[in-house]
């Protein structure tokens, strides 16, 4: 029943603000919806201290509403409430003067009780009830501008491809159940601790469990909607669009890791997607000039990574990295609402520069956030996607190819944080804004979500130093037998993975300061501004397609009914017809007579 | 009781016809849903409230009425759309009068257990339907008037022939539906028994091709929405196949199942993707009415006891929301007086409420989980998957051109940017609003609680095509 409170806390909020929030003045609904989090926070931590908690309701016929708090679960509760807390702190300030200042934030919360439905489903129909809620919650926020139009758009096309992955999320399902009758978590892994029933069909299922993932976390090939989401307001980019929903896809895998650790060709599947996808959102990185695109291309291309982490079978390793990379991500999205703030809603990066010296706090949350992204050593984003790099080569799933492939695009990951961070900070000012720096309010989240972003990786440390995290969430996920690496090894690689660091860093720092860039640059930057054309691609042939079918079908469906009459038309016609042969001659009934047996015998043979 | 229950609006439904006021009527459907809640709630399983009295004995036909779980619930959500029709319509005492006339017909219809008194009410309810169109419909009324009776006369000649042939083949002493089902025709005869029914219900429910009545029907009704709302509840093909048509015959059904399952799969994606291009909201809601039936037909054809019961519910719970934004329809049309949907824009900001309950209802119809939408469509899913994956994955890809048909219709009257202005829910509104919702999440929340009674027919429909636990 506790555990049903960490829901229905936040969910209380939604109602709460939804219904009264009109009727309140700033900054209450924010003041509210906060403290409805950190309580939400507070008992979660409580209960998880606890050892953990169950809760069981009927709901439908062989499917409980069933919710479990483990050592996984709780890790998820903490982060998803920690950092939201932080961050819709900040957004009371962010928020304030907006028209529909408690609408967002009773929006906000229901994003919250959402994901904390997402999270500690113990079957996959709750999981999906979560799933669709922060669908909503994001479409809601996305669209939370809603007067213009083109904010309306990404809202609706968000909502539509995460559709595509819940139909292979809901397929899923529906294989399980005809497997397996059931659909509880606990039980199925319990069930698929034997022999598999019939591993293709199975292989099936987890596959269309991942293209749930795919839509939710927006890997390729349905990474599209994450960019455009952008359009809602900072706090809800940093919370919804990097902390926590589209890390929700890892959390499925991982959640499901009894079964996928059964599955070694969905797994491979699973790492190449995901290294694509970093691949992708890095290179599409560098050629955005609005200040939050660029994060938004990091965070699919991050996302990657935690997939191809899950991918190899290192699924611990895949939540880290989802851990450190909520930190560093909400902070890099707070900074850019702090600059968007003190330039009075500017978001373009050519319009930028030499922020330096006016933002004294903001400057160095950037910073942070920036060099955590690039993977500084000894920050936290730098220990965490070491942990992937060296996953690749020691667990079962992975191999050298991946390895290489995700030190490459660490090198881009670390010059396009550059990119951002040299843009907007330093150089000459470009805009003819008068900055100013934030208030506390959005100050101080900022200040913790820096501390996290450098501290969060002692979490996990390589061997042999300390690492508290494998073992806590171990019992929770599926045991695949890791090879070690001998320590020289180990230590070679991170040492290879820091000086790569190191070196995208200092090449993003200089080259991006040049005033005039190569031309082979520009070609590629041009590409990259398109994000490889993506978009068009898929709107030329399926979009589009698509909606001139739905034309053509609807002017097809208004001619089926004169179809029909005109069929009415033809019996009359052929009534007629008939009626005339009825002509009173024998030999004319007696032919119609063996005609008519003729087609009799015909049918009864055939 | 059940009698009364059928009674009572009917009753007012005649008083209201005979010139008394409209306010009359909104009691009558308030007595009329407090009544269906009592009976569902104190409803104790099995079939209760029975009543039997000879109306041709000698022919084995009986007034039979009675409530199982099945009836008790579609008797709430009836109730329940009526006064939620009787509450916002703004339309004069005699229209409203026979609205109440046809929800007592149809819950007659659902509470028969005779063959033939179902028969009755099935073909009586058409009558205020048509009235309706005819008194108060649009320019074009008399072409759909036209339309819905040869489709309905079309199906239902063989229907009453399958009607007689069910007790002449299958040797059953009654019509009542226990003898029945006792005595069920097999055989060459089966097949073409089934048929008889099947095309009757086919047009009812609505299935694909032979939808082509409802467009027309929605378009030309009045643009309150109220007989809209009454036509959507008049769609019971879903529930007459699955209470009639396929335990009486179900060998015949087993011949045809491929088929229908197919024609339900192709409706469900079909009506989606059509609705994208309507150009009005009942064209709108026409189509995702098909794309809805077809899914609630998939799970009925699957046979299997979860495809059943989350087939029924869907259905249930369609008749609240669809009639619910026929409603909504009719209150954006009383204010802007157009239904296009590229004439509104921007309405979200002068009508706050309004907008949201359009969103509830719209996210309900595209099932989206914790509204009364999804517990169907999931349990729907998990047995037609069994019975058929690849017609399944085919009708389920609605649940995507769903998201895209009722968002987009969202976001072109509630958001963008707009001049128009308009007022926000007031006065009766508000009511229909708090009802609207509180179904629409009581029933997503606990879909337990209202299926309870469905479970047993569910099972017992599987075991008689030889399947279930």
């Amino acid at each position: 029943m506790w555990l049903l409170l960490t829901i229905l806390l936040p969910l209380l909020g939604f109602a709460l603000l939804g219904l009264f929030g009109k009727r309140m003045r700033e900054p209450l609904p924010g003041v509210i919806a906060s403290l409805l989090v950190l309580a939400s926070f507070l008992l979660g931590t409580g209960l998880l201290l606890a050892g953990g908690a169950r809760f069981e309701a009927e709901w439908l016929p062989g499917i409980p509403f069933s919710l479990l708090l483990d050592n996984l679960s709780g890790f998820m509760l903490l982060i998803v409430t920690g950092v939201g807390f932080l961050i819709h702190v900040y957004a009371i300030g962010y928020m304030a003067g907006d028209a529909g200042y408690s609408r967002f934030f009773a929006y906000f919360n229901f994003f919250i009780a959402m994901m904390l439905t997402l999270v500690l489903a113990d079957s996959y129909p709750v999981m999906f009830i979560g799933w669709e809620g922060v669908g909503l919650a994001s479409f809601l926020l996305i669209g939370f501008w809603y007067k213009n139009a083109q904010y309306a758009d990404s809202a609706r096309k968000a909502f539509i491809v995460n559709r595509i992955g819940d139909l292979g999320f809901m397929l899923g399902m529906a294989i399980l159940w005809a497997l397996y009758g059931t659909l509880s978590i606990s039980e199925l892994k319990e069930a698929l601790e034997g022999p598999l029933k019939n591993p293709s069909l199975l292989a099936l299922a987890g596959l269309l469990l991942f293209l749930g993932a795919v839509g939710k976390s927006a890997q390729v090939p349905l990474m599209v909607w994450l960019p455009d989401a952008m359009a809602g307001p900072t706090p809800v980019s940093a919370l919804i669009h990097a902390a926590t929903m589209v890390t929700a896809g890892v959390y499925l895998i991982a959640r499901s890791s009894f079964l996928y650790a059964n599955l070694p060709d969905v797994s491979y599947t699973i790492a190449v997607i995901g290294l694509i996808t970093a691949l992708y959102g890095a290179l599409s990185a560098f050629g955005q000039n609005d200040i939050k695109k660029i994060v938004a291309y990091s965070t699919i291309s991050q996302l990657g990574y935690m997939f191809l982490a899950a991918g190899v079978g290192a699924y611990w390793v895949a939540l880290f990295h989802v851990f450190t990379h909520a930190f560093f991500k909400a902070l890099l999205f707070l900074a850019s609402g702090s600059v968007i703030h003190a330039l009075g809603g500017e978001q373009d990066v050519r319009k930028m520069g030499g922020l330096w010296k006016h933002l004294p706090l903001t400057r160095w949350h950037g910073l942070i956030g920036a060099l955590a992204l690039g993977g500084l050593p000894l920050l936290s984003g730098f220990w965490s996607k070491d942990a992937i790099l060296t996953a690749t080569l020691t667990y079962p799933f992975g191999g050298t190819g991946f390895y290489l492939g995700a030190l490459f695009v660490a090198v881009l990951t670390a010059m396009y944080a550059m990119r951002w961070f040299v843009l907007v900070f330093l150089g000459e000012e470009r805009g003819h804004h008068h900055p100013h720096e934030a208030p506390p309010v959005m100050l101080w989240p900022n200040h913790l979500l820096a501390l996290g972003s450098v501290l969060a990786g002692y979490l996990a440390l390589p061997h042999p130093l300390p690492n508290p995290l494998e073992p806590f969430l171990k019992p929770t996920l599926a045991e695949l037998e890791a090879h070690h690496l001998s320590l020289g090894a180990e230590w070679g690689l991170i040492a290879l993975s820091g000086a790569v660091a190191l070196l995208g860093l200092w090449l993003g720092y200089t080259f991006f300061q040049r005033k005039a860039f190569p031309p082979w640059y520009l070609t590629f930057e041009a590409w990259s501004r398109e994000s490889f054309f993506a978009d068009r691609v898929y709107n030329a042939l399926i979009v589009n397609p698509l909606k001139a079918l739905a034309e053509a079908l609807f002017y097809g469906d208004g001619s089926l009914l004169r179809g029909y009459f005109g069929l009415g038309g033809t019996v009359r016609t052929l009534g007629q017809g008939i009626a005339r042969l009825q002509t009173g001659y024998l030999r004319v009934y007696a032919l119609l007579f063996v005609l008519g047996v003729l087609v009799l015998l015909g049918v009864m043979r055939w | 009781m059940v009698v009364l229950a059928i009674l009572l609006p009917i009753l007012f439904g005649l008083l209201l016809l005979l010139g008394l006021p409209r306010a009359l009527g909104v009691l009558g459907a308030g007595l009329s849903l407090l009544l269906n809640l009592y009976l569902f709630l104190t409803h104790p399983g099995g079939v209760a409230h029975g009543v039997q009295a000879p109306l041709l004995p000698g022919a084995g036909v009986y007034w039979a009425f009675g409530l199982d779980g099945l009836s008790a619930l579609f008797f709430l959500t009836i109730g329940l759309s009526v006064l939620l029709g009787a509450l916002v319509a703004k339309v004069e005492g005699r229209f409203l009068g026979l609205a109440l006339l046809m929800s007592g017909l149809l819950l007659g219809l659902f509470a028969a257990r005779d063959l033939l008194v179902f028969y009755l009410f099935f073909e009586a309810a058409l009558i205020p339907a048509l009235l309706m169109l005819f008194f108060y419909g649009g320019e074009g009324r008399i072409r759909a008037i036209y339309t819905l009776l040869l489709f309905t006369l079309a199906g239902s000649l063989p229907m009453l022939a399958a009607i007689l042939a069910v007790k002449a083949l299958g040797g059953s002493p009654t019509f009542l539906l226990e003898d029945l089902l006792a005595h069920p025709v097999g055989g060459n005869a089966a097949f073409w028994v089934f048929l008889g029914f099947a095309l009757a219900f086919a047009v009812k429910t609505p299935l694909f091709p032979v939808h082509a009545w409802l467009p027309l029907f929605h378009q030309e009704n009045h643009p309150s929405g109220l007989a809209d709302a009454l036509g959507t509840l008049y769609k019971v093909g879903v529930f007459a196949f699955f209470r009639f048509a396929i335990p009486l015959a179900p060998e015949g059904f087993a011949e045809l199942q491929g088929l229908l399952l197919f024609l339900a799969a192709i409706s469900a994606l079909y009506g989606a993707w059509v609705a994208f291009s309507a150009k009005d909201f009942k064209t709108l809601l026409a189509y995702a009415g098909v794309s809805h039936m077809g899914v609630a037909a998939l799970g009925v054809f699957s046979g299997t006891p979860e495809g059943a019961l989350g087939g029924l519910y869907l259905l249930a719970a369609s008749g609240v929301y669809t009639g619910g934004l026929f409603l909504l329809a009719g209150r954006l049309y009383e204010r802007l007086h157009t239904l296009e949907i590229g004439r509104f824009r921007g309405l979200a900001e002068s009508a706050p409420g309004l907008s949201a309950l359009a969103l509830f209802l719209f996210l309900a119809m595209v099932g989206l989980p914790g509204l009364s939408g999804f517990p169907g469509e999931l349990m729907t899913l998990l047995g037609a998957y069994k019975a058929s994956p690849w017609l399944t994955a085919l009708a389920f890809l609605s649940v995507i051109a769903g998201a895209a048909y009722a968002l987009t219709a969202f976001q072109k009257v509630f958001w963008e940017g707009g001049q128009r202005g308009t007022e926000d829910l007031k006065g009766a509104e508000w009511p229909f609003a708090f009802l609207a919702v509180a179904a629409l999440v009581l029933m997503g929340v606990f879909p337990g609680f209202f299926v309870k009674g469905l479970e047993p027919l569910a099972e017992a429909f599987a075991k008689i095509l030889g399947g279930g636990a």
